[in-house]
């Protein structure tokens, strides 16, 4: 219990808290009371998808943008005394990215280095839908990292099932994935994951048709969130702090 | 069908196109959130149907597919026409039967060479598809024209027949033999016919008569025989009596019965008149005008340039879309 402040007996009325001194002191002749804060260390955890689609290089390198969240979220909950834990999915639950929610740094260097260089990663993103059953009992802010190009109907699901914790879904795109296509030519688009293979011709307007339908997905998401109370957070030009603390304050307002 | 039917083993290639483009790929992390490009899909399977038609055609190419042998029925349409046309003077003169005051007053009616140029310039324009030959001949055959096409030219060899005088001698063994020499190294593409325009007979000795008979039935000729019967001259049938022996003395007897025993078609005109000439050209005009069907053995035929052009053009599309691919993001930093 660490103390905050000194607020009215009428403020807070309970006389078992009144501070005799401080109420002596005041010239008013007024009955205050100490107010104290609870100290509560609260689980910090990072949902990671960490499926082939995370390995995509444009502007950014996905990977390393996941790392560096997943290091700053660590270390800024390291900071605060909470704890912090990390579990990864592709089509199921990765022990190669796993952390239990715990306060110790040790293995939190090695799997950032594991996640920071690229490792061999799988297809599918059903290893989402084990993640609620492994989270902390009691409430907790939770970072869902992902690209999120699988079924929004999962990651509703998703958002129900993690119902006591506060979920910030974090966005991973980048510009060269939707604005990024050369102006001529033709190509062969490869989906990372399913490995299927589309002939484009790329042609005016092509750039402007796949910006439309990426806005059109970023809107869905939202409107899913948002059905929760939630807001996501798109990072499109790699890991910033100041755009996380951006986000914060948004919520705050 | 094939010369190297082995290389048909490669065949199952041609599915390669199927499962694979060799071109390479631009990863993208979510294909379905592209908008369907329609034009892009069907231009993906025009190159992979292409691709597929380019290595059948490429490996049939290969193992060297050929049209095999084969007869076909082929329907002449042009008739190979070569006139042999008496120059000797006695074609200067008129027909045979010119009446008494003709013979008086000196006057001759149109003469034998001038009534068969113009029933033979009749006879000419009204064959256009026809390659026609000319060649003179008195004393020594003349070449006038090879078989040709050019009608105008050989008009015009026949207008020039009618110059100057007529020499004396005949040899009409000598101009058989040349003209039937035109259809020698020619292939046989329709009816050949050989047309004797002449005034007279000829005795023919055993050497010349061997090389006409083996000429005629080499080169398979239907020969028609216009005899412009001169005043004074035998007609070609029997009109006296007398045995075969008596009759082969006279030249036109000779000549007729040595034609029709030559074992290739043959029919003679005895013409009197103009008219007459005229009926005869027309009879001929008529005999030669059906079609002539004839077998025609078409050797084997190599389809190899077919095949590997063919092949070259199919995969053409697949070689420029390579050479217009893109594998790399237009903003891209962090590779």
């Amino acid at each position: 219990m660490i103390f905050r402040r000194h607020v009215s007996l009428f403020a807070s009325p309970d006389p078992r808290r009144i501070d005799i001194r401080a109420s002596l002191r005041d010239p008013a002749e007024q009955w205050w009371v100490r107010e104290y804060q609870q100290r509560a260390a609260i689980p910090v955890m990072v949902v990671l998808d960490v499926s082939s689609s995370m390995g995509f290089r444009g502007m950014q390198n996905r990977a390393r943008t996941a790392a560096n969240f997943v290091e700053s979220a660590a270390w800024s909950a390291n900071r605060r005394g909470d704890r912090f834990g990390l579990i990864g999915f592709d089509r199921r639950l990765r022990e190669d990215c796993w952390l239990p929610v715990r306060q110790q740094r040790a293995a939190l260097e090695g799997v950032i280095q594991h996640l920071r260089h690229d490792s061999a990663r799988d297809a599918g993103h059903e290893g989402l839908a084990e993640v609620p059953a492994w989270l902390p009992r009691e409430p907790g802010l939770l970072f869902l990292i992902s690209d999120f190009h699988w079924p929004i109907a999962a990651l509703k699901r998703f958002l129900e099932d993690s119902r006591p914790h506060h979920v910030v879904p974090v966005a991973l795109w980048d510009r060269s994935e939707y604005s990024g296509w050369p102006d001529r030519g033709f190509a062969f688009a490869e989906d990372m994951e399913s490995g299927e293979r589309r002939l484009v011709w790329l042609r005016r307007g092509w750039n402007e048709q796949v910006e439309a339908a990426y806005a059109e997905r970023e809107a869905l998401i939202h409107e899913t969130c948002q059905s929760f109370d939630l807001r996501p957070l798109f990072l499109r030009d790699g890991f910033s702090a100041e755009s996380v603390s951006a986000y914060f304050h948004g919520i705050a307002a | 069908m094939f010369d190297y039917p082995w290389f048909l083993l490669a065949l199952p290639l041609a599915l390669l196109p199927l499962l694979r483009t060799p071109i390479q790929s631009l990863p993208h992390p979510f294909l379905q959130l592209l908008p369907a490009d329609p034009l892009g899909t069907l231009l993906d399977r025009i190159l992979r149907v292409a691709a597929v038609a380019g290595i059948v055609a490429l490996v049939l190419g290969l193992a060297d597919l050929s049209r095999g042998e084969r007869v076909v029925e082929r329907v002449g349409t042009g008739a190979e026409i070569v006139i042999l046309l008496d120059r000797s003077r006695s074609m200067d003169q008129g027909f045979g039967r010119t009446t008494g005051s003709e013979q008086l007053l000196m006057t001759q009616g149109e003469s034998k060479n001038g009534a068969a140029r113009r029933v033979l310039t009749e006879f000419v324009a009204s064959r256009p598809n026809d390659a026609i030959g000319l060649l003179n001949f008195s004393t020594r055959p003349i070449h006038v024209l090879p078989l040709t096409n050019r009608h105008e030219v050989v008009q015009a060899a026949i207008e020039a027949a009618g110059l100057g005088r007529g020499l004396a001698e005949t040899d009409i063994g000598l101009a058989m033999i040349d003209g039937l020499r035109y259809f020698d190294d020619r292939p046989y593409t329709g009816s050949r016919v050989l047309v004797l325009v002449s005034d007279g007979g000829a005795q023919l000795d055993e050497v010349t008569q061997v090389k006409i008979t083996e000429a005629a039935r080499k080169h398979r000729v239907s020969l028609y025989w216009i005899y412009l019967r001169g005043r004074g001259s035998p007609g070609l049938k029997a009109e006296t009596g007398g045995g075969d022996g008596q009759r082969d003395a006279v030249p036109e007897y000779f000549l007729d019965r040595f034609f029709s025993e030559l074992g290739v078609p043959y029919r003679a005109y005895e013409a009197e008149d103009p008219q007459q000439l005229k009926a005869a050209i027309s009879d001929i005009d008529r005999l030669q005008r059906l079609p002539t069907r004839t077998p025609e053995v078409i050797p084997k035929q190599s389809l190899a340039s077919i095949t590997f052009g063919l092949a070259l053009l199919l995969l053409l599309p697949v070689v420029i879309v390579s050479a217009l691919q893109v594998t790399r993001w237009s903003r891209s930093a962090a590779h």
